[in-house]
């Protein structure tokens, strides 16, 4: 009777061997998900980020290159019709922005040609006027102008410019005139 | 019954035993199933502007990934974040993606999400940056990821791209990059 009863199945026993099962499904399936887990993060947590790079005082954080078309409709666009219909803007590759513009004075037409370099200069972009002609003749020195002051003026609104894009902080390395281009490069000081 | 049959009956594992046992080993599997296959859960299938540089532009700016990862932090500073960064780095890969890694600080835990983002410009000529993955480890969290939080990013990119470029009227058109170098491509609005 004995053996009988210990091999016998009964309902209740099937419904604890069920919620034991489940029971060990869960506390395994917990288990083995938190140690799966902890070994998927785990090498999150034994990483370390590089410090950010020490900046160079020589390399650019920036280049920018402004195409010869793009100034030239800027500075049609900036001058009056008249004015407008005549000009032209060159950029050479000997470090040179040639602006040429013609037009009428007392039925005559006026070619006037300003040649002007751009460089860097204590960190400002400058421009130099190498001269105003026209006819063969310097403007300049026929009217008496001062030429580093005028070219001061177009340095400081050109500056401004570059303050205005680049931000505060930054800090023109250099101006490099191509075929068809100027090449700027710059830094910030942070 | 016989005495040594008696053994072999006490030394057997209850029904109970086994069911537990088989349903911690069932649990055991499933779990292992689900972690594995929420490891091999894919990131965001963001398409990458590997183009080639527009043909006609009239502005490129190429920043340098120093410079990035000079600024990363202080970048992000500003942006509301999930959990506080302590340190991060960008590294530029070709056709307009970045891979990032940021160190985090969870209470007494410092752990490293990395993860890439793709930059691309929009038809409306603003900058987006798309996030493709984040990983914790081995663990996908991209999801985990606040919808806010990218376009918080995207907000304050394009609101200092306006601001730089706001004097001059030029849009975004392109994104390019290579090892080193993030390229925007601008053209002026006419």
């Amino acid at each position: 009777m004995a053996e009988g009863s210990s091999m016998e199945n009964r309902p209740g026993d099937a419904r604890r061997t069920v919620l034991m099962g489940c029971l060990g499904a869960m506390v395994m399936g917990m288990l083995s998900c938190c140690v799966l887990l902890g070994l998927a993060i785990a090498p999150a947590l034994d990483t370390t980020v590089p410090p950010p790079p020490i900046s160079d005082p020589v390399k650019p954080d920036i280049t920018i290159i402004v195409q010869e078309a793009y100034l030239d409709r800027m500075l049609t666009s900036a001058l009056p019709g008249p004015l407008a219909d005549g000009a032209s803007l060159d950029i050479r590759g000997d470090d040179r922005l040639v602006i040429s513009a013609s037009f009428d004075v007392l039925l005559t037409e006026l070619d006037v040609i300003i040649t002007l370099r751009m460089f860097a200069q204590g960190g400002e972009l400058q421009i130099g006027i190498e001269g105003i002609e026209t006819g063969g003749v310097d403007v300049l020195d026929l009217l008496q102008v001062d030429r580093e002051a005028l070219g001061q003026r177009m340095s400081d609104a050109i500056q401004g410019q570059v303050e205005a894009g680049l931000g505060q902080g930054a800090e023109v390395l250099g101006v490099r005139m191509e075929e068809n281009q100027i090449v700027i490069t710059a830094r910030w000081v942070l | 019954m016989t005495s040594r049959q008696d053994n072999i009956l006490l030394s057997l594992p209850s029904d109970r035993v086994l069911g537990c046992l088989l349903g911690g080993i069932l649990g055991m599997l499933l779990s292992c199933c689900l972690t594995v296959a929420l490891l091999l859960l894919p990131g965001d299938d963001v398409p990458i502007s590997g183009s080639p540089p527009p043909a006609e532009y009239d502005i490129e700016a190429i920043i340098e990934e120093d410079y990035v990862n000079r600024t990363f932090l202080e970048s992000t500073a500003s942006l509301p974040q999930p959990v506080p960064l302590t340190a991060g780095t960008l590294d530029v890969h070709p056709g307009g993606r970045a891979v990032f890694a940021v160190q985090s600080e969870i209470g007494p835990l410092h752990p490293v999400f990395e993860g890439s983002v793709v930059l691309r410009a929009t038809e409306a000529g603003e900058l987006e940056v798309v996030l493709s993955e984040v990983r914790v480890g081995r663990l996908p969290v991209t999801m985990l990821v606040p919808d806010h939080l990218l376009d918080d990013i995207n907000r304050d990119v394009n609101r200092q791209l306006k601001e730089r470029t706001g004097s001059t009227d030029v849009r975004l058109i392109a994104v390019t990059s290579d090892e080193t170098t993030l390229h925007f491509f601008l053209v002026s609005v006419p």
